[in-house]
């Protein structure tokens, strides 16, 4: 996909053949192959990346920052300049992308960016297990943070956390910056696929180390860390199941040789996934999906020709759009330059692709939301 | 000398407050010492016990905001003039005493609309 001409789709990114999986995209290869085969060659993304995301990661990485002692002092203000420190980072990188810059500075674009800091902060003081580290009790404790484990074969491999012996126990653990359980749900169940991560990464821990974990914890930003008790049956055919995964989508690319019923044989069309999915627009399966059925929650997208493009005095326009299902209009869209830089380039005929939009109460139109993109792009049809 | 009873001489001075200068936090940086929110935390805590006693809720502090409990709903009680969209400051401090499990359940109300209009209020939470 061409990342060169902001605005413009020209090709989507071709199939290389997947090296390894990781524990953390494991259940993503297993909802949308297609998808992950692109994350995994670094195919540059087509949609921004949610805010509330990147203050995702700026979370993590305090986190992680703590098995390594680094916040010792319990000094409140030290953490706070080292969240600042990430924040400046992250938004120097988003700036770097068409995409991603209008969502800086994060603390507007991200409705709980001080209620994750504070969090994060209070998190970093309450640490139970890193007193244990200062303190040195039980004896010296060994602890690493962004462990490298790999199996034999290098078929799957990823980075742990954390890993840290105390008492001669062993434990892995991961950091959540998100919800741990399903929201809106009574269930204090945590989610199967953090479940699965961590016992992935047990079992690579286990083929590359000889050694099995005494303990697998989930630490989230708030509430108590989560203990999965160890069940090794379990983990070795977890492995096992992502090496089979790997060959099987490897295996499709092979047979394929980069055509379109590789593209369509790997990619996995659902509301859930499509909505979470940043190579949309590129992605030929969820074009060419004739009618998405109207009691799922698709994505807000609107895809076609463009029938007449509107200016207006108060700096915003709007698109008519000749769709498979009919005209569409969205309003609403910023003309501040760089914002949607494929306004300058279409007219009317043109192909076009609005994605994230949101809909309007008792109203068919559609309008900009805070993470919408344009596209001239191709027709699906004559894509690759 | 009675007046119209949604006139709030507070209110309206810290209206002109926000006008006069961009800065203004209006409390959310913990500074309550101005005429037009002195005793506010006072008052919403009254306002809060007042609620709790009228309706089944359970009175909750988060931080140093008081709330309650009603149903499966937390509700934090607000400064009328506060953004619960982008909160900062005192509000952030409080959602942060929340768990993310429950931010779907969490609700504000301000203390404009719970002094004059309790029943609504509460009718509107469980609406």
């Amino acid at each position: 996909m061409n990342e060169g001409i902001p605005g413009r789709l020209v090709n989507s990114c071709g199939l290389h053949q997947l090296k390894r999986i990781s524990p953390s995209r494991f259940i993503g290869i297993q909802e949308c192959a297609l998808r992950e085969v692109w994350r995994a060659t670094a195919c540059p993304p087509l949609l921004p990346r949610p805010p509330r995301a990147w203050v995702g990661t700026i979370v993590h990485e305090i986190l992680q920052m703590v098995s390594t002692g680094r916040f010792n002092s319990k000094n409140r203000a030290e953490i706070g300049e080292a969240w600042d420190f990430k924040v400046a980072e992250k938004e120097k990188s988003m700036l770097s992308s068409w995409l991603d810059a209008p969502s800086v500075p994060l603390k507007n674009s991200a409705w709980d960016f001080e209620v994750q800091k504070i969090r994060t902060i209070d998190r970093v003081l309450a640490t139970a297990w890193r007193d244990v580290y200062q303190s040195g009790q039980g004896g010296p404790p060994s602890s690493s943070s962004e462990l490298w484990v790999e199996t034999a074969d290098c078929s799957v491999g990823g980075f742990i956390d954390s890993v840290e012996e105390i008492d001669e126990k062993l434990i892995l653990r991961d950091f959540k910056s998100g919800l741990i359980t399903f929201r809106g749900s009574e269930s204090t169940d945590v989610k199967p696929e953090y479940v699965a991560q961590l016992e992935l990464y047990c079992a690579i821990f286990f083929e590359s180390r000889g050694r099995w974990a005494d303990a697998l914890e989930i630490v989230p930003i708030t509430g108590d860390t989560v203990t999965i008790p160890v069940d090794k049956t379990k983990c070795l055919a977890i492995l096992q199941s992502a090496k089979d995964a790997l060959h099987r989508t490897n295996s499709v690319i092979e047979s394929t040789s980069g055509t379109r019923d590789g593209f369509l044989e790997l990619a996995s069309v659902t509301p859930n996934g499509c909505a979470r999915c940043e190579y949309r627009p590129g992605c030929l399966a969820y074009k060419c999906k004739d009618i998405l059925d109207a009691d799922e929650k698709w994505p807000q997208d609107v895809t076609g020709q463009v029938s007449e493009i509107a200016s207006f005095p108060n700096g915003s326009a709007a698109i008519t759009v000749k769709t498979k299902s009919g005209l569409r209009r969205v309003r609403g869209l910023s003309s501040v330059p760089g914002r949607h830089p494929a306004l300058s380039y279409l007219f009317a005929g043109s192909w076009v692709g609005l994605y994230n939009l949101k809909s309007v109460r008792d109203n068919f139109d559609l309008v900009q939301g805070p993470l919408t993109t344009i596209y001239d792009e191709i027709p699906a049809e004559q894509s690759s | 000398m009675s007046y119209h009873g949604l006139l709030d001489w507070r209110l309206g001075l810290a209206l002109l407050q926000v006008f006069n200068d961009s800065s203004y936090s209006c409390g959310l940086n913990g500074d309550f010492g101005g005429p037009e929110l002195e005793g506010w935390r006072h008052f919403a805590g009254d306002l809060r016990d007042a609620f709790c006693a009228t309706f089944p809720c359970t009175p909750v502090d988060f931080g140093s905001l008081p709330g309650f409990r009603v149903g499966n709903l937390q509700v934090i009680v607000a400064h009328p003039l506060w953004d619960s969209s982008k909160p900062f400051g005192e509000l952030a401090a409080a959602i942060a005493t929340v768990g993310s499990d429950s931010l779907s359940n969490l609700r504000f109300l301000d203390t404009f609309n719970m002094q004059r209009r309790m029943s609504w209020t509460y009718q509107a939470l469980r609406g």
